[in-house]
Protein backbone atom coordinates (compact mmCIF):
# COMPACT_ATOMS: atom_id res chain seq x y z
CA UNK A 1 0.00 0.00 0.00
CA UNK A 2 2.80 2.24 0.98
CA UNK A 3 4.57 1.65 -2.56
CA UNK A 4 1.29 2.44 -4.43
CA UNK A 5 0.74 6.01 -2.39
CA UNK A 6 3.87 6.78 -3.16
CA UNK A 7 3.66 5.89 -6.98
CA UNK A 8 0.13 7.87 -6.56
CA UNK A 9 2.60 10.87 -5.23
CA UNK A 10 4.85 10.73 -7.99
CA UNK A 11 2.18 10.47 -10.33
CA UNK A 12 0.05 12.70 -10.06
CA UNK A 13 0.21 14.95 -6.23
CA UNK A 14 2.54 16.34 -6.00
CA UNK A 15 4.04 14.86 -9.35
CA UNK A 16 3.66 14.73 -12.45
CA UNK A 17 -0.06 15.83 -13.66
CA UNK A 18 0.25 18.52 -11.13
CA UNK A 19 3.65 19.89 -11.97
CA UNK A 20 2.57 19.86 -15.28
CA UNK A 21 -0.57 21.53 -15.06
CA UNK A 22 0.97 24.28 -13.11
CA UNK A 23 3.85 24.55 -15.78
CA UNK A 24 1.17 24.60 -18.38
CA UNK A 25 -0.17 27.71 -16.80
CA UNK A 26 3.15 28.99 -16.16
CA UNK A 27 3.64 28.68 -20.04
CA UNK A 28 0.22 29.84 -21.23
CA UNK A 29 0.95 33.06 -19.44
CA UNK A 30 4.30 33.23 -21.05
CA UNK A 31 3.03 32.68 -24.62
CA UNK A 32 -0.02 34.84 -23.48
CA UNK A 33 2.83 38.11 -24.47
CA UNK A 34 3.44 39.21 -27.63
CA UNK A 35 5.91 37.70 -29.45
CA UNK A 36 7.83 41.04 -29.85
CA UNK A 37 8.73 40.95 -26.51
CA UNK A 38 10.66 37.52 -26.31
CA UNK A 39 12.26 37.14 -29.75
CA UNK A 40 11.92 34.01 -31.61
CA UNK A 41 9.14 32.24 -29.25
CA UNK A 42 6.53 32.21 -32.06
CA UNK A 43 8.15 29.41 -33.80
CA UNK A 44 7.86 26.05 -31.82
CA UNK A 45 5.99 23.49 -32.42
CA UNK A 46 2.13 22.63 -30.37
CA UNK A 47 2.65 22.14 -26.99
CA UNK A 48 -0.68 22.38 -25.23
CA UNK A 49 -2.01 19.31 -23.50
CA UNK A 50 -3.90 18.43 -26.62
CA UNK A 51 -0.28 18.60 -28.52
CA UNK A 52 1.33 16.77 -25.94
CA UNK A 53 -1.20 13.81 -26.42
CA UNK A 54 -1.11 13.87 -30.01
CA UNK A 55 2.60 13.68 -29.97
CA UNK A 56 2.46 10.55 -27.33
CA UNK A 57 0.34 8.73 -30.02
CA UNK A 58 2.73 9.96 -32.74
CA UNK A 59 5.35 8.24 -34.81
CA UNK A 60 8.85 7.97 -32.68
CA UNK A 61 11.54 8.65 -35.36
CA UNK A 62 14.49 5.91 -34.42
CA UNK A 63 17.68 7.62 -33.72
CA UNK A 64 20.99 5.30 -34.50
CA UNK A 65 23.57 3.76 -31.52
CA UNK A 66 23.26 4.74 -28.03
CA UNK A 67 21.31 7.67 -28.75
CA UNK A 68 18.17 5.48 -29.42
CA UNK A 69 18.26 4.27 -25.32
CA UNK A 70 18.92 7.73 -24.61
CA UNK A 71 15.98 9.32 -26.30
CA UNK A 72 13.52 7.02 -24.48
CA UNK A 73 15.38 6.97 -20.74
CA UNK A 74 16.42 11.01 -21.39
CA UNK A 75 12.70 12.48 -20.57
CA UNK A 76 11.41 10.21 -18.46
CA UNK A 77 14.70 10.87 -16.22
CA UNK A 78 13.99 14.84 -16.22
CA UNK A 79 9.69 13.84 -15.49
CA UNK A 80 10.88 11.55 -12.25
CA UNK A 81 13.20 13.67 -11.08
CA UNK A 82 10.80 16.96 -10.87
CA UNK A 83 8.48 14.66 -9.57
CA UNK A 84 10.45 13.68 -6.59
CA UNK A 85 11.48 17.09 -5.71
CA UNK A 86 8.36 18.13 -5.52
CA UNK A 87 6.96 15.61 -3.44
CA UNK A 88 10.49 16.22 -1.13
CA UNK A 89 9.25 19.51 -1.10
CA UNK A 90 5.85 19.04 0.17
CA UNK A 91 6.89 16.88 2.66
CA UNK A 92 4.95 13.56 1.27
CA UNK A 93 8.63 11.68 0.57
CA UNK A 94 11.64 12.25 3.31
CA UNK A 95 15.00 13.17 1.55
CA UNK A 96 17.66 15.36 2.01
CA UNK A 97 18.91 18.31 0.18
CA UNK A 98 21.79 16.00 -0.84
CA UNK A 99 19.19 13.93 -2.36
CA UNK A 100 17.12 17.09 -3.51
CA UNK A 101 20.46 18.86 -5.05
CA UNK A 102 21.58 15.44 -7.18
CA UNK A 103 17.64 15.24 -8.57
CA UNK A 104 18.01 18.57 -9.80
CA UNK A 105 21.53 17.36 -11.73
CA UNK A 106 19.81 14.43 -12.71
CA UNK A 107 17.35 16.76 -14.41
CA UNK A 108 19.80 19.08 -15.88
CA UNK A 109 22.59 16.57 -16.87
CA UNK A 110 20.57 14.72 -19.00
CA UNK A 111 20.70 17.45 -21.35
CA UNK A 112 24.54 17.23 -21.56
CA UNK A 113 24.27 13.67 -22.46
CA UNK A 114 21.90 13.79 -25.15
CA UNK A 115 24.31 16.76 -26.41
CA UNK A 116 27.35 14.16 -25.80
CA UNK A 117 25.68 11.08 -27.56
CA UNK A 118 23.40 13.02 -30.39
CA UNK A 119 24.26 12.13 -34.04
CA UNK A 120 23.74 15.36 -35.24
CA UNK A 121 26.80 17.54 -35.71
CA UNK A 122 25.12 21.05 -34.38
CA UNK A 123 23.70 19.46 -31.72
CA UNK A 124 27.16 18.12 -30.44
CA UNK A 125 28.24 22.13 -31.00
CA UNK A 126 26.03 22.42 -27.39
CA UNK A 127 28.08 20.17 -25.19
CA UNK A 128 30.20 22.78 -23.92
CA UNK A 129 27.51 25.65 -23.96
CA UNK A 130 25.42 23.06 -22.14
CA UNK A 131 27.92 21.94 -19.87
CA UNK A 132 28.63 25.65 -18.51
CA UNK A 133 25.26 25.47 -17.90
CA UNK A 134 24.96 23.07 -15.74
CA UNK A 135 28.21 23.96 -14.23
CA UNK A 136 26.93 27.97 -13.86
CA UNK A 137 23.89 26.71 -11.49
CA UNK A 138 25.42 23.73 -9.73
CA UNK A 139 28.25 25.33 -8.17
CA UNK A 140 26.32 28.47 -6.55
CA UNK A 141 23.62 26.35 -5.46
CA UNK A 142 25.54 23.77 -4.01
CA UNK A 143 27.01 26.55 -1.73
CA UNK A 144 23.85 28.44 -1.46
CA UNK A 145 21.74 25.57 0.15
CA UNK A 146 25.24 24.58 2.51
CA UNK A 147 24.37 28.42 3.75
CA UNK A 148 20.81 27.33 4.03
CA UNK A 149 21.97 24.38 6.02
CA UNK A 150 23.72 25.71 8.30
CA UNK A 151 21.47 29.32 8.68
CA UNK A 152 18.71 26.66 10.52
CA UNK A 153 20.03 23.91 11.16
CA UNK A 154 18.38 21.54 9.14
CA UNK A 155 19.48 19.31 6.25
CA UNK A 156 16.39 18.14 5.21
CA UNK A 157 13.64 20.37 2.96
CA UNK A 158 10.73 20.09 5.51
CA UNK A 159 13.15 20.86 7.90
CA UNK A 160 13.85 24.31 6.41
CA UNK A 161 10.56 25.20 5.89
CA UNK A 162 9.79 24.28 9.46
CA UNK A 163 12.62 26.37 10.77
CA UNK A 164 11.11 29.45 8.42
CA UNK A 165 7.26 28.85 9.84
CA UNK A 166 8.73 29.13 12.98
CA UNK A 167 11.47 32.21 12.63
CA UNK A 168 9.76 33.94 9.83
CA UNK A 169 11.23 33.62 5.98
CA UNK A 170 14.91 33.22 5.88
CA UNK A 171 15.51 36.52 4.34
CA UNK A 172 13.20 38.45 6.64
CA UNK A 173 13.65 36.46 10.03
CA UNK A 174 15.02 38.16 12.63
CA UNK A 175 16.15 34.50 14.05
CA UNK A 176 20.70 34.35 14.37
CA UNK A 177 23.36 37.08 14.48
CA UNK A 178 23.28 40.47 11.91
CA UNK A 179 25.90 38.80 9.83
CA UNK A 180 23.05 35.57 9.22
CA UNK A 181 20.58 37.99 8.05
CA UNK A 182 22.70 39.30 5.61
CA UNK A 183 23.66 36.34 4.52
CA UNK A 184 20.49 35.27 3.63
CA UNK A 185 19.84 38.30 1.70
CA UNK A 186 23.13 38.02 -0.12
CA UNK A 187 21.80 34.67 -1.08
CA UNK A 188 18.91 35.22 -2.44
CA UNK A 189 19.88 36.79 -6.26
CA UNK A 190 21.83 33.78 -6.56
CA UNK A 191 19.61 31.24 -5.73
CA UNK A 192 17.47 33.25 -8.08
CA UNK A 193 19.98 33.09 -11.10
CA UNK A 194 20.18 29.04 -10.02
CA UNK A 195 16.47 28.80 -10.33
CA UNK A 196 16.01 30.54 -13.67
CA UNK A 197 19.36 29.10 -15.51
CA UNK A 198 17.06 25.67 -14.39
CA UNK A 199 13.74 26.60 -15.84
CA UNK A 200 15.82 27.38 -18.54
CA UNK A 201 14.84 30.73 -19.06
CA UNK A 202 16.46 33.61 -20.08
CA UNK A 203 19.11 34.87 -19.80
CA UNK A 204 21.64 32.26 -18.66
CA UNK A 205 18.92 29.01 -19.39
CA UNK A 206 20.41 27.30 -22.57
CA UNK A 207 16.73 25.92 -23.85
CA UNK A 208 13.38 26.75 -23.38
CA UNK A 209 10.99 26.07 -26.18
CA UNK A 210 13.43 27.58 -28.78
CA UNK A 211 13.59 24.75 -30.81
CA UNK A 212 16.68 26.67 -33.24
CA UNK A 213 18.59 24.45 -35.25
CA UNK A 214 20.86 22.60 -32.71
CA UNK A 215 18.16 22.22 -29.89
CA UNK A 216 18.19 19.07 -28.40
CA UNK A 217 14.64 18.70 -29.43
CA UNK A 218 15.36 18.31 -33.08
CA UNK A 219 16.86 14.47 -32.12
CA UNK A 220 13.28 13.58 -30.85
CA UNK A 221 9.86 12.74 -31.79
CA UNK A 222 7.01 11.34 -31.07
CA UNK A 223 6.54 10.32 -27.40
CA UNK A 224 10.01 11.07 -26.16
CA UNK A 225 9.29 14.59 -27.24
CA UNK A 226 6.45 14.85 -25.52
CA UNK A 227 8.17 13.90 -22.56
CA UNK A 228 10.48 16.50 -23.23
CA UNK A 229 8.57 19.37 -23.47
CA UNK A 230 6.24 17.97 -20.19
CA UNK A 231 9.39 17.96 -18.29
CA UNK A 232 10.28 21.67 -19.90
CA UNK A 233 7.24 22.84 -18.90
CA UNK A 234 7.16 21.33 -15.67
CA UNK A 235 10.20 23.18 -14.55
CA UNK A 236 8.40 26.21 -14.79
CA UNK A 237 6.32 25.90 -12.34
CA UNK A 238 9.16 23.67 -9.84
CA UNK A 239 11.68 25.84 -9.82
CA UNK A 240 9.71 29.00 -8.59
CA UNK A 241 8.24 26.84 -6.18
CA UNK A 242 11.79 25.66 -4.74
CA UNK A 243 13.15 29.18 -4.93
CA UNK A 244 9.91 30.12 -2.48
CA UNK A 245 10.18 26.91 -0.21
CA UNK A 246 13.76 28.07 0.49
CA UNK A 247 13.87 31.82 0.71
CA UNK A 248 10.36 33.23 1.25
CA UNK A 249 8.76 30.13 2.67
CA UNK A 250 5.97 30.11 5.75
CA UNK A 251 3.45 27.97 7.07
CA UNK A 252 0.50 26.12 5.15
CA UNK A 253 -1.85 25.19 8.37
CA UNK A 254 -4.90 26.78 7.16
CA UNK A 255 -6.55 27.64 3.38
CA UNK A 256 -5.69 31.08 4.27
CA UNK A 257 -1.71 30.40 4.48
CA UNK A 258 -1.93 28.30 1.59
CA UNK A 259 -3.58 30.58 -0.82
CA UNK A 260 -1.08 32.90 0.55
CA UNK A 261 1.99 29.89 -0.68
CA UNK A 262 0.15 30.09 -3.93
CA UNK A 263 0.05 34.23 -4.36
CA UNK A 264 4.06 34.18 -3.90
CA UNK A 265 5.01 31.02 -6.05
CA UNK A 266 2.72 33.00 -8.89
CA UNK A 267 4.68 36.53 -7.93
CA UNK A 268 8.02 34.34 -8.24
CA UNK A 269 6.69 32.73 -11.39
CA UNK A 270 6.09 36.67 -13.12
CA UNK A 271 9.26 37.44 -12.02
CA UNK A 272 10.81 34.71 -13.36
CA UNK A 273 9.36 35.44 -16.50
CA UNK A 274 9.75 39.37 -16.54
CA UNK A 275 13.32 38.63 -16.45
CA UNK A 276 13.15 36.07 -19.22
CA UNK A 277 10.98 38.47 -21.15
CA UNK A 278 13.59 41.86 -20.68
CA UNK A 279 16.51 39.31 -21.44
CA UNK A 280 18.78 38.15 -24.46
CA UNK A 281 20.20 34.75 -24.23
CA UNK A 282 23.47 35.05 -23.35
CA UNK A 283 26.60 33.47 -24.74
CA UNK A 284 28.42 30.68 -23.33
CA UNK A 285 31.53 32.46 -21.37
CA UNK A 286 29.23 35.16 -20.26
CA UNK A 287 26.85 32.33 -18.78
CA UNK A 288 30.24 31.09 -17.31
CA UNK A 289 31.19 34.52 -15.88
CA UNK A 290 27.89 35.70 -14.14
CA UNK A 291 26.78 32.32 -13.14
CA UNK A 292 29.97 31.23 -11.44
CA UNK A 293 31.70 34.57 -10.97
CA UNK A 294 28.31 36.70 -9.90
CA UNK A 295 26.79 34.09 -8.57
CA UNK A 296 29.42 31.83 -7.15
CA UNK A 297 30.85 35.05 -5.38
CA UNK A 298 27.79 35.98 -3.91
CA UNK A 299 26.69 32.45 -2.84
CA UNK A 300 30.41 32.32 -1.28
CA UNK A 301 29.79 35.78 0.62
CA UNK A 302 26.61 34.56 1.59
CA UNK A 303 27.96 31.57 3.39
CA UNK A 304 30.65 33.09 5.16
CA UNK A 305 28.42 35.82 6.48
CA UNK A 306 26.07 32.94 7.98
CA UNK A 307 28.74 30.69 8.89
CA UNK A 308 29.73 34.15 11.05
CA UNK A 309 26.42 34.72 12.32
CA UNK A 310 25.85 31.84 13.69
CA UNK A 311 29.13 31.10 15.24
CA UNK A 312 28.47 34.38 16.66
CA UNK B 1 -3.61 34.98 -26.53
CA UNK B 2 -5.68 33.71 -23.56
CA UNK B 3 -3.03 31.68 -21.26
CA UNK B 4 -5.49 28.93 -21.04
CA UNK B 5 -5.07 28.26 -24.57
CA UNK B 6 -2.78 26.55 -23.57
CA UNK B 7 -4.25 23.45 -22.46
CA UNK B 8 -6.13 22.45 -25.21
CA UNK B 9 -4.43 24.77 -28.59
CA UNK B 10 -3.86 23.05 -31.88
CA UNK B 11 -1.60 23.90 -34.26
CA UNK B 12 -0.51 22.06 -37.15
CA UNK B 13 2.88 21.79 -37.22
CA UNK B 14 4.69 22.68 -41.05
CA UNK B 15 8.75 22.19 -41.66
CA UNK B 16 9.97 24.04 -44.52
CA UNK B 17 12.10 23.02 -46.77
CA UNK B 18 14.52 25.77 -48.76
CA UNK B 19 15.83 24.06 -52.28
CA UNK B 20 17.57 26.70 -54.34
CA UNK B 21 16.18 29.20 -56.96
CA UNK B 22 15.40 32.80 -56.59
CA UNK B 23 13.50 32.44 -53.21
CA UNK B 24 10.39 34.30 -53.99
CA UNK B 25 8.02 30.95 -53.16
CA UNK B 26 10.12 30.36 -49.79
CA UNK B 27 9.37 34.01 -49.14
CA UNK B 28 5.58 33.32 -49.30
CA UNK B 29 5.78 30.52 -47.47
CA UNK B 30 7.29 31.67 -44.47
CA UNK B 31 4.76 34.57 -45.14
CA UNK B 32 2.30 32.18 -45.01
CA UNK B 33 3.35 30.51 -41.83
CA UNK B 34 3.47 33.19 -39.48
CA UNK B 35 -0.18 34.99 -40.74
CA UNK B 36 -2.16 31.64 -41.42
CA UNK B 37 -4.64 32.55 -38.49
CA UNK B 38 -5.80 34.57 -41.58
CA UNK B 39 -7.11 31.70 -43.86
CA UNK B 40 -8.68 30.19 -40.15
CA UNK B 41 -5.52 27.67 -39.91
CA UNK B 42 -2.84 27.70 -37.08
CA UNK B 43 0.28 26.84 -38.18
CA UNK B 44 3.72 26.66 -37.04
CA UNK B 45 7.23 26.31 -37.89
CA UNK B 46 9.42 23.68 -36.80
CA UNK B 47 12.72 23.22 -37.15
CA UNK B 48 13.59 19.25 -37.51
CA UNK B 49 10.96 17.22 -40.09
CA UNK B 50 10.53 14.91 -37.20
CA UNK B 51 8.25 17.18 -36.08
CA UNK B 52 6.45 18.09 -39.18
CA UNK B 53 2.77 17.57 -39.49
CA UNK B 54 3.63 18.79 -43.61
CA UNK B 55 6.48 19.60 -45.18
CA UNK B 56 6.68 22.19 -47.92
CA UNK B 57 9.70 22.10 -50.67
CA UNK B 58 9.85 25.09 -52.37
CA UNK B 59 12.81 26.05 -55.11
CA UNK B 60 14.91 23.99 -57.43
CA UNK B 61 16.80 20.83 -56.55
CA UNK B 62 19.82 19.62 -58.68
CA UNK B 63 20.65 16.41 -58.12
CA UNK B 64 22.87 16.87 -55.20
CA UNK B 65 20.29 18.96 -53.21
CA UNK B 66 17.43 16.48 -54.12
CA UNK B 67 19.39 13.87 -52.27
CA UNK B 68 20.09 16.15 -49.47
CA UNK B 69 16.49 16.97 -49.34
CA UNK B 70 15.42 12.82 -49.52
CA UNK B 71 17.49 12.23 -46.59
CA UNK B 72 15.69 15.24 -44.66
CA UNK B 73 12.21 14.07 -45.87
CA UNK B 74 13.00 10.35 -44.56
CA UNK B 75 13.20 11.72 -40.77
CA UNK B 76 9.39 12.66 -41.46
CA UNK B 77 6.67 10.31 -39.64
CA UNK B 78 5.10 8.62 -41.80
CA UNK B 79 1.47 10.72 -41.49
CA UNK B 80 3.71 13.54 -42.75
CA UNK B 81 2.06 15.10 -46.05
CA UNK B 82 4.37 16.54 -48.71
CA UNK B 83 3.27 19.53 -50.46
CA UNK B 84 5.62 20.32 -53.23
CA UNK B 85 5.02 24.56 -54.03
CA UNK B 86 5.79 26.86 -57.12
CA UNK B 87 7.16 25.65 -60.48
CA UNK B 88 10.73 24.77 -59.83
CA UNK B 89 9.96 22.78 -57.00
CA UNK B 90 6.89 21.14 -58.84
CA UNK B 91 9.20 20.42 -62.03
CA UNK B 92 8.14 22.34 -64.25
CA UNK B 93 9.36 25.81 -63.85
CA UNK B 94 12.07 28.14 -66.15
CA UNK B 95 14.57 25.22 -66.23
CA UNK B 96 11.86 22.95 -68.06
CA UNK B 97 11.90 25.10 -71.42
CA UNK B 98 15.19 25.28 -71.68
CA UNK B 99 14.84 21.48 -71.86
CA UNK B 100 17.16 20.91 -68.71
CA UNK B 101 14.88 19.50 -65.31
CA UNK B 102 17.43 19.73 -62.98
CA UNK B 103 14.61 18.91 -60.28
CA UNK B 104 15.22 15.15 -59.52
CA UNK B 105 12.69 15.24 -56.19
CA UNK B 106 9.93 13.49 -58.60
CA UNK B 107 12.09 10.34 -59.31
CA UNK B 108 12.71 10.10 -55.41
CA UNK B 109 9.43 10.58 -52.98
CA UNK B 110 5.54 10.85 -54.13
CA UNK B 111 3.96 14.02 -53.13
CA UNK B 112 0.98 14.54 -51.35
CA UNK B 113 -0.35 17.55 -53.23
CA UNK B 114 1.73 20.14 -56.15
CA UNK B 115 0.93 23.68 -56.03
CA UNK B 116 1.99 25.53 -59.63
CA UNK B 117 2.85 28.93 -60.18
CA UNK B 118 5.28 31.37 -60.21
CA UNK B 119 5.23 32.13 -57.26
CA UNK B 120 2.70 30.10 -56.01
CA UNK B 121 -0.30 32.10 -54.26
CA UNK B 122 -0.85 32.15 -50.71
CA UNK B 123 -4.01 31.26 -51.22
CA UNK B 124 -3.44 27.78 -52.95
CA UNK B 125 -0.84 26.87 -49.87
CA UNK B 126 -3.99 27.98 -47.62
CA UNK B 127 -6.91 25.12 -50.19
CA UNK B 128 -3.79 22.43 -50.43
CA UNK B 129 -2.97 22.46 -46.57
CA UNK B 130 -6.65 22.24 -45.70
CA UNK B 131 -7.04 19.31 -48.09
CA UNK B 132 -3.52 17.44 -46.81
CA UNK B 133 -4.98 17.83 -43.48
CA UNK B 134 -8.47 16.74 -44.35
CA UNK B 135 -7.59 13.95 -45.89
CA UNK B 136 -4.79 12.64 -43.38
Amino acid sequence: MTFATKLFYLAVFPGFFFILTGGTLARGLRQSVPAGGHGHDSAFPALSMRALLRLLAGETIAAGGQFHALMWIGPAVKIFSLSWVMCIVFGFMSGDLFLFFTLLLMFSSVDLFVCWLSGGGRVRQQCWRTATAVIGWAVPLSIVLSAIAMRTDSVSMQGIIGWQAAYGPLVVSTEGGIFARIGSIVMVPAGFLCFTSLAGLKPFGTRLFTFQPGDIASEFSGAPLAMLCASQTSALIVMPLIFIALFFAGPASNWLEVVFWVLKVAGAVILMLSVDFMSARAERLKIFYWMVGFGGTSALAAFILTWIGVGT
Amino acid sequence: MNPLSAFWRNETVVFHLRAGGCGGCADVVDEWIRSSGRDRLKTTECVSPRHADIIIITGLSCAPAASAAVSIIEQAPAGCRIIVMGDCAAGCGPHRKTGEDPTRLDFEISFDSRIEGCPAGRQSIAGEVKRCLGSS
